[in-house]
């Protein structure tokens, strides 16, 4: 089941390679520590650049993050996640 | 059932304003078939599959993706079901509500077009690495001349060395993104599109041209590219089963009934096909600019087709404003079920890149065409282009639309502002508002 999110959270993310990575989130007071992005995808809107990154914590529910050159901001889009 | 190989001469001239989806073009008839070696790739259950590769809990799931503006997937059609679904019955252009009935546990998902542009780029990247000529054909699917690649080959090396190239390109895919395709070869067009369908999941054929006639006569008609359920039953009343039954039915009666739609699906039907491998992203004169939309099940409706028109063109002179030209001749191109595709084309007083007079003059040929009868089947695709291009430095010659509408302009400017900084989808026209908007082609850039 997906859940749409669209709500701004905390990131922590490196830089390597040229590339950002997310490390790990904090949302709704819980911190998940990203065990593996599973896949990125850019899309250039206006000026601006955004990045998105699926990621796994811990348990098998896959989030999609979003990064946003307009504002330097983090979001949660959505959660997949088992029925 | 022979294929005699003297019916191939019985071809009649040219007819390029016709094109089967670009598959059947008449045009480069000085070429045997013999001589090319092309490759087709479709990537499997494209949309699904890109799905279960970045959310592993959908994989080996029924998965369906959906093109629907509803947070829950509770209506709006099916963009594309993952294998495990179609075992269901699910399939791209059923509504979600029959999906679901169909299958109450699948997993429904919203289609993200920008996530399938951006792995469809990095699959033309690898294509583009194996191919000198390298033509996209949708956003899963794409064909590849090795003719040139596999010129010093004779005889079998050269199908052997096309089968290891099909080889190669699946396992670049696959080990990049995590993907499957399916490759067909042949020495067209069209028989490595319909080869490509052959075995699915993942699968690779290729179909010789000495293979061609034992291939294609025992297939259902509606195998060949170009025949859609309304073509098919029409084809089923005059006793036309088989692809072999078009094949030997004479091309004079397929054209009585038929029109112009008869011979191009006779020359199918003979695995005849042309058209060449066009290129795409490379650096040329720009000749046009375009955009068309394909409308699944299709639609006869002509308000639908209008409004479809309006969004077409909204992208097509948004392009041209930003890249800077201005433009004379509005072709409006359709395709009528999946075979019949024809364009028509209207000159304009003056040269422009505001939407409200390319809409009004493709919009008129789009009623003109609606009330001819031609339709005999709904329309599947929608396209718009703009020609006769110029350059529009130097500002823009004040236009008689101008002058009735003066506000169009200072408007049009101002939308452009804004999609400039926030985006192409941060103001739409309310009346594209709703499935127009899912397509994608607005998020374009």
């Amino acid at each position: 089941m997906v859940t749409l999110i669209e709500e701004p959270v905390d990131v922590s993310a490196v830089f390597r390679g040229g590339k950002l990575s997310p490390t790990a989130f904090m949302w709704e007071g819980r911190g998940y520590r990203v065990r593996r992005v599973l896949g990125t995808y850019r899309v250039v809107k206006g000026r601006y650049l955004e990045l998105y990154y699926s990621v796994m914590s811990e348990s098998p529910e896959v989030y999609e993050l979003r990064f946003s050159t307009e504002g330097m901001s983090w979001s949660l889009v959505r959660v997949h996640t088992e029925d | 059932m022979r294929f005699a190989a003297d019916a191939f001469n019985r071809e009649g001239t040219a007819m390029t304003q016709y094109s089967m989806r670009g598959l059947l073009q008449a045009a480069d008839l000085g070429r045997t078939a013999g001589e090319r070696c092309i490759l087709h790739l479709d990537m499997d259950a494209y949309f699904a599959s890109v799905e279960q590769r970045d959310v592993p809990i959908y994989r080996g799931r029924p998965l369906v993706v959906c093109h629907t503006s509803s947070d829950f997937c509770s209506h709006g059609v099916v963009a594309t079901a993952s294998y495990e679904a179609r075992r269901w019955g699910i399939k791209a252009g059923m509504s979600v509500w029959e999906a679901r009935t169909r299958c109450p546990r699948a997993c429904f998902v919203h289609a993200d077009i920008p996530k399938y542009l951006d792995s469809a780029r990095r699959i033309l990247r690898v294509c583009e690495r194996r191919s000198h000529r390298v033509e996209v054909f949708s956003i899963d699917e794409v064909f590849l001349d090795l003719t040139r690649l596999l010129k010093a080959r004779a005889g079998d090396g050269r199908w052997e060395a096309a089968l290891e190239m099909g080889r190669a390109l699946k396992e670049d895919i696959r080990r990049e993104l995590s993907l499957t395709a399916s490759v067909g070869i042949g020495p067209n067009k069209l028989v490595a599109k319909m080869a490509s369908e052959f075995q699915k999941p993942d699968g690779l054929t290729l179909v010789l041209p000495e293979q061609l006639p034992g291939i294609l006569a025992p297939l259902a008609v509606n195998k060949l590219v170009g025949v859609g359920s309304r073509m098919r039953r029409n084809l089923g009343a005059m006793g036309i089963e088989t692809i072999g039954d078009l094949a030997r039915t004479p091309v004079e009666v397929l054209e009585w009934k038929f029109g112009v739609i008869g011979r191009l699906l006779w020359r199918g039907a003979w695995g005849r096909d042309d058209s060449l491998v066009g290129m795409s992203g490379q650096d040329h004169e720009v000749k046009s600019f375009g955009h068309s939309l394909s409308l699944r099940r299709g639609t006869g409706e002509v308000d639908l087709l209008e409004n479809t028109l309006l969004g077409l063109c909204e992208a097509v002179t948004r392009r041209m404003r930003r890249e800077g030209y201005l433009g004379r001749t509005v072709n409006l191109r359709l395709r009528v079920g999946y075979a019949m595709g024809y364009a028509r084309a209207m000159t304009l007083g003056e040269y422009t890149d505001l939407p409200s007079p390319v809409y009004s003059a493709a919009r008129d040929l789009l009623r003109r065409e609606a009330s001819s009868g031609i339709w005999l089947e709904p329309i599947t695709t929608v396209g718009v282009s703009v020609s006769q291009l110029r350059r529009g430095e130097g500002g823009r010659q004040v236009t008689l639309w101008d002058c009735l509408d003066p506000r169009e302009e200072k408007l049009t400017a101002a939308l452009d502002a804004l999609r400039d900084k926030y985006g192409e989808g941060v103001i739409t026209r309310a009346s594209l508002l709703g499935e127009f908007s899912l397509s994608g082609m607005n998020l374009a850039r």
